[in-house]
């Protein structure tokens, strides 16, 4: 085969991959865009008020491309679009019955290839991010998990004197999973978690940052122990790797952190 | 993305006992209702006895009343949460990510079916009547045409032999109208 024949095979395979449907209203371009998915995105031609518009006809407002519902990714998703529509320079617009069309207009004939391009460009790109899942839902459980129990067994143990997720009284942006009050004494705890090492980590840099802090703090005199509880059955536990690390929790912490396997150690302390 | 529907993967064999063998709609007519989690959409449903399995199918009907797009489907919750096969009027092309498949091919345009592969992958194509755009066309605009067009493919009907009526309980303006959206309406800067 030689590179003529490749070059014309590809060239008439993405040519002929866009379709087109002649509505009433305007001319559907099913264009040889596809999204992860696997839809291809269509751009509408119309002539309105004098002006040539193409728009995505509300397919993504109505979701036509059934993109999945994902709670909590409105945020991540309107900045995405709002990205896009600047940089593909697309338009937004409602109907009376308030559904959103995304457009671009063109003065001449000429520039409707290059709009085309744009509008489907930036149709492929927000479909995707709405098909997307942000939230790590297998690390968000396994925090859940054992945030509650932890706190439980705090609870359980000290009753009244824990207060969960709480500040010193002048550092109030700087949460700790407990204090235990026990008479004029605190006890500063922090929890320890995650479902892979990044997230593990991220945990022990927070319980550093927060202990440090807390020296700081006109209580320091009354802080009798700062504590980390380690969730020791959590998949991204691995002290080897995390050794550097730890070793730096070691110097901000009071006593070696705690194992949740060993949680008992906890009641002797405080 | 990963599209693969794992429940038709594991029980290939039943899902193909679900879509070809004979089923019986037990609603004669089927009234559109507006749907409750979205104004501009119409939804009607019957329940399905299948011949051989005892399991709860349900036939779906939804219709925008925007531009006049509809939808056939059936469910089978026991077995996945996702419509088992589906008949879509209107709407975006789907893409059939297959090595065997010539690029150009890939783009299966509306109105079409959707189903499954044995692998879990959803898969969309015409049959031999939504290949002449004739008669594409007619049952797009028509969703009684479409009706019956899903139930042969599915091997679906009435006790009586003939296929479910579809009817508008509140009809704001004739059923066989095909709505357009009005663009002179819509402000473009």
């Amino acid at each position: 085969m030689n590179s003529i024949e490749i070059i014309e095979i590809v060239k008439s395979s993405f040519c002929n991959l866009t379709n087109f449907k002649v509505r009433q209203n305007a001319i559907e371009v099913i264009t040889a865009y596809s999204t992860i998915n696997s839809k291809f995105v269509s751009v509408f031609i119309t002539f309105t008020n004098n002006k040539i518009v193409l728009t995505d006809n509300g397919w993504i407002d109505q979701n036509y491309y059934e993109t999945p519902l994902y709670e909590d990714s409105e945020d991540i998703v309107g900045k995405i679009i709002s990205s896009y529509k600047s940089s593909f320079n697309v338009k937004s617009t409602l109907d009376n019955s308030g559904t959103e069309y995304y457009y671009k207009t063109c003065e001449k004939i000429e520039q409707i290839p290059s709009a085309i391009f744009n509008l489907a460009n930036f149709l492929v790109g927000v479909v995707n991010s709405f098909c997307i899942q942000y939230k790590d839902e297998k690390e968000e459980k396994e925090r859940e998990t054992f945030r509650k129990d932890a706190n439980n067994f705090l609870k359980i143990n000290y009753a009244d004197n824990v207060r969960l997720r709480s500040a010193l009284d002048d550092f109030k942006g700087i949460k700790f999973n407990a204090i235990v009050n026990k008479g004029s004494n605190l006890f500063l705890l922090t929890y320890v978690t995650g479902s892979t090492q990044y997230y593990f980590e991220n945990d022990l840099r927070k319980s550093i940052v927060n202990f440090e802090i807390a020296v700081k703090s006109k209580f320091r005199d009354q802080i009798k122990e700062r504590v980390t509880i380690i969730n020791d059955k959590s998949e991204g536990y691995l002290p080897e790797k995390s050794s550097s690390i730890l070793e730096i929790l070691n110097e901000k912490i009071t006593r070696k952190p705690i194992k949740w396997t060993e949680k008992e150690q906890l009641l002797e302390l405080i | 993305m990963n599209n693969i529907n794992k429940y038709i993967k594991e029980k290939f064999d039943f899902f193909k006992d679900l879509v070809y063998i004979d089923k019986i709609v037990l609603a004669n007519i089927i009234q559109l209702e507006p749907k409750k989690s979205n104004v501009k959409w119409l939804t009607g449903q019957s329940i399905v006895q299948h011949r051989t399995i005892n399991d709860e199918i349900v036939f779906f009907v939804e219709r925008s009343k925007r531009d006049s797009k509809y939808g056939i489907k059936l469910h089978c919750p026991s077995f996945t949460n996702e419509p088992f096969f589906r008949f879509d009027s209107d709407g975006p092309a789907h893409r059939n990510d297959f090595p065997n498949i010539p690029l150009e091919e890939q783009s299966v345009t509306t109105p079409h079916f959707n189903s499954y592969k044995e692998d879990g992958k959803p898969i969309a194509y015409k049959n031999k009547v939504l290949r002449i755009e004739s008669e594409a066309k007619m049952i797009a605009e028509d969703i009684n045409f479409g009706v019956s067009l899903f139930c042969m493919e599915t091997n679906t009907k009435l006790k009586s032999g003939e296929f479910p009526e579809i009817i508008d309980k509140v009809p704001e303006l004739d059923f066989n109208q095909v709505q357009n959206i009005n663009f002179d309406n819509i402000t473009f800067d």
